[in-house]
């Protein structure tokens, strides 16, 4: 092997260096790696209890198709029944492909899978909600859209948890930016377990790959020969969340761990700071009949807006 | 070496690490995998010139 760099644990070729922890590791030992962090997640905030019927929400992309496969060998030790659950937003030439690879991947794990899209349910996919309207709208109205029909299609199935495939980078990202937008509020309720309210109408969401940086789960993928697309949404470059990507990505170069010491220090100021609660009680939308903080929620809002 | 980046041919020099090329790339190393002769390889492998280098980018927004 010419120019090769071993495993800090092994003999074998090296396939990844993590700064962070100041190792290099093979194939085997990478993989076992980010199995234990998967598993360990799921442990540390107890997202999970035997016989549970656990939806994973699977677009096809990289995050949730790892994660479909962990949640899948996770319930040979601990018995849970999987249902995934594609939402296909109608971006054209984008999202087709991974909705073609969530199908196929679900079905090779003997792994029930439902598709919901924007299009049938609200009348409108996200390529004719955008026209004629600024790029920026399009996060705004997908990520509204999809957590509400996410959790509809929840209840619908009788699932007790959805698990969604957000990653180190995402969550990282998330507590910055809610910082950087003044809602503190909003942060507290951020977490492994997201939300302070309970309410029967919310079904409980849980990321279990909260630990994984998403580099590592491209990496996992790659090795595993889970099928991916490496594509990007072709309104995602409107976000605020891309120059917060990018800023922390830089700083990860240069101090390795800024992503996990964000995360870490979140946690623990979520401990000893006990969010106030909500000012008014949680209604159900006279619409859709989902809760909501008015009368109206703002999915069936957006809709009002666009009809 | 023969280098592809994202499916695309590009020129670089040989005799540096993965790391490096990726540097030289303006790239991220945050937000790409390197792969030498098809298998996943770490920021310090050294480059060939007889190695087959593929540069993926792995990490997108949406």
């Amino acid at each position: 092997m010419d120019g090769g760099i071993f495993c800090s644990f092994c003999k074998s070729e090296a396939v990844v260096t993590l700064a962070y922890a100041n190792s290099c590791m093979c194939k085997k030992h990478f993989c076992e790696y980010v199995e234990k962090r998967f598993r360990r997640t799921v442990r540390e905030f107890s997202m999970l209890k035997k016989g549970e019927l656990v939806g994973i929400g699977l677009s096809g992309g990289k995050d949730s198709s790892v994660l479909l496969h962990l949640m899948h060998s996770l319930s040979k030790s601990l018995p849970l029944r999987l249902v995934a659950i594609t939402i296909d937003e109608g971006i054209k030439g984008y999202r087709p492909p991974t909705v073609k690879i969530a199908r196929q991947e679900a079905k090779k794990l003997g792994i029930m899978h439902k598709t919901y899209s924007f299009a049938s349910v609200y009348g409108y996919s996200m390529d004719s909600v955008m026209k004629g309207k600024p790029q920026e709208a399009a996060c705004s109205y997908c990520g509204v859209f999809r957590r509400h029909l996410l959790n509809k299609a929840c209840k619908e199935l009788g699932v007790q948890k959805l698990a969604i495939g957000h990653n180190l980078d995402d969550v990282s990202q998330t507590v910055l930016m809610n910082i950087m937008r003044n809602e503190p509020m909003r942060l507290l309720r951020f977490g492994g377990v997201a939300g302070i309210i309970e309410d029967e109408g919310f079904v409980p969401r849980i990321k279990p790959l909260m630990r994984i940086p998403e580099r590592e789960i491209g990496l996992y993928a790659i090795l595993k020969g889970i099928p991916i697309k490496f594509q990007e949404c072709p309104y995602a470059y409107t976000a605020m969340r891309q120059t917060v990507r990018a800023q922390l990505n830089e700083m990860e170069e240069k101090y390795p761990g800024t992503k996990f010491r964000i995360l870490n220090s979140f946690l623990e100021i979520k401990k000893i700071a006990k969010p106030p609660p909500p000012k008014e009680r949680l209604k159900y939308c006279e619409k859709c009949g989902e809760p909501t903080n008015s009368k109206i929620c703002a999915c069936c809002k957006l809709v009002e807006k666009l009809d | 070496m023969a280098l592809m980046v994202n499916g695309k041919k590009r020129k670089m020099t040989s005799g540096i690490t993965c790391a490096q090329l990726v540097k030289k790339l303006s790239l991220s190393r945050e937000e790409c995998i390197v792969k030498v002769n098809g298998k996943p390889a770490a920021d310090g492998r050294k480059i060939g010139a007889k190695d087959k280098v593929d540069v993926i980018t792995i990490v997108f927004g949406g």
